[in-house]
């Protein structure tokens, strides 16, 4: 079969196309999907926003309970966590810090802050002083490996 | 410059345009030779690119992002044609759902699509994926699992065996 007939055969296929169909996508058709792939695209990104959040606010979660236990436990009780020490308690932050670790430094700070007020302390210029030092040491202990 | 399967994996919308721009015309029409039916058709494209998007990291280790849209599509039309079969008591080939008109040409089509019905399914899916969604035969090679060669020799095959039976009709 010699290639003007395998045209010729390739034609005859051809016109077997669906009488009354258009021949290729609608124009429609293109708007219909892009939509769809920017609405699939979209969920996805709230998807991954919400697992970080959800991860971040577990992790706040945990610190946070282990510094109620740790603040409640011997001959600390729940009047120390009202007008506490002068200084920001060692477990505030070791707490921030396993923050950072698994968030960012940002989402402990922010933690560590509302940690103080609900203490009844909000944080003092040293207190501030003193969870930037041990952010940086975290900082250096994780780049140290 | 990056690659197209980079930009689809990482999510890019524009990639996806490309992406259609670049085949879904001729996704469509294999989709609707083989349905028969143009809604269905737009069903398959559609569904084969929501398909793409929700697993577009594997486009980061494809070669082809055509050739692996063909194949999204292709498995969408297999599981539309067993539900089709399963829901209908008689399912007519899609050659048969064409309706004759008055001229010449409408006939010529009717016997072309009775002497496609006559080729084995794997024959007949060559032969639409060359025609109607015009790949190559490397890319029709990759998608059915066999070697560009054999492809190119079962299409001329089945076309030279076309050719016999269309002109025993035709004469």
């Amino acid at each position: 079969m010699n290639d003007e007939q395998q045209e010729h055969v390739e034609r005859l296929i051809a016109a077997t196309f669906p009488t009354g169909a258009a021949v290729g996508a609608p124009s429609a058709l293109r708007t219909a999907v892009l939509a769809d792939v920017r609405r699939e695209l979209r969920n996805q990104r709230w998807d991954r926003r919400l697992r970080r959040t959800a991860a971040a606010l577990l992790v706040v979660g945990v610190g946070f309970n282990g510094l109620i236990t740790l603040g409640f436990g011997g001959s600390h009780g729940p009047a120390a966590l009202v007008g506490g020490p002068d200084r920001m308690q060692p477990s505030i932050l070791a707490t921030a810090t396993a923050v950072a670790e698994a968030t960012d430094a940002q989402t402990a700070r922010q933690f560590a802050r509302q940690l103080a007020v609900m203490r009844g302390r909000p944080m003092t210029e040293q207190d501030a002083a003193a969870l930037e030092a041990a952010l940086a040491e975290g900082i250096r202990h994780r780049n140290a490996g | 410059m990056e690659l197209l399967g980079e930009r689809l994996a990482r999510g890019e919308e524009s990639a996806f345009a490309e992406l259609y721009d670049a085949c879904a015309c001729r996704l469509h029409r294999y989709a609707a030779a083989r349905l028969g039916s143009a809604d269905a058709a737009s069903d398959v494209v559609q569904s084969a690119f929501l398909r793409t998007v929700k697993s577009r990291r594997r486009f980061a280790s494809v070669e082809n992002p055509e050739a692996y849209l063909f194949e999204i599509a292709r498995n969408e039309i297999a599981r539309r044609a067993t539900r089709d079969a399963q829901q209908r008591e008689t399912l007519l080939p899609a050659e048969e759902q064409l309706r004759a008109a008055d001229d010449s040409s409408a006939e010529d089509a009717e016997i072309a699509a009775a002497a496609l019905a006559r080729l084995s399914a794997d024959d007949r899916e060559v032969v639409e994926l060359k025609v109607f969604g015009e790949l190559t035969f490397a890319e029709i090679g990759a998608l059915l699992g066999q070697p560009a060669a054999t492809t190119a020799t079962r299409y001329r095959r089945a076309l030279a065996s076309l050719r016999g039976w269309l002109e025993r009709q035709l004469r």
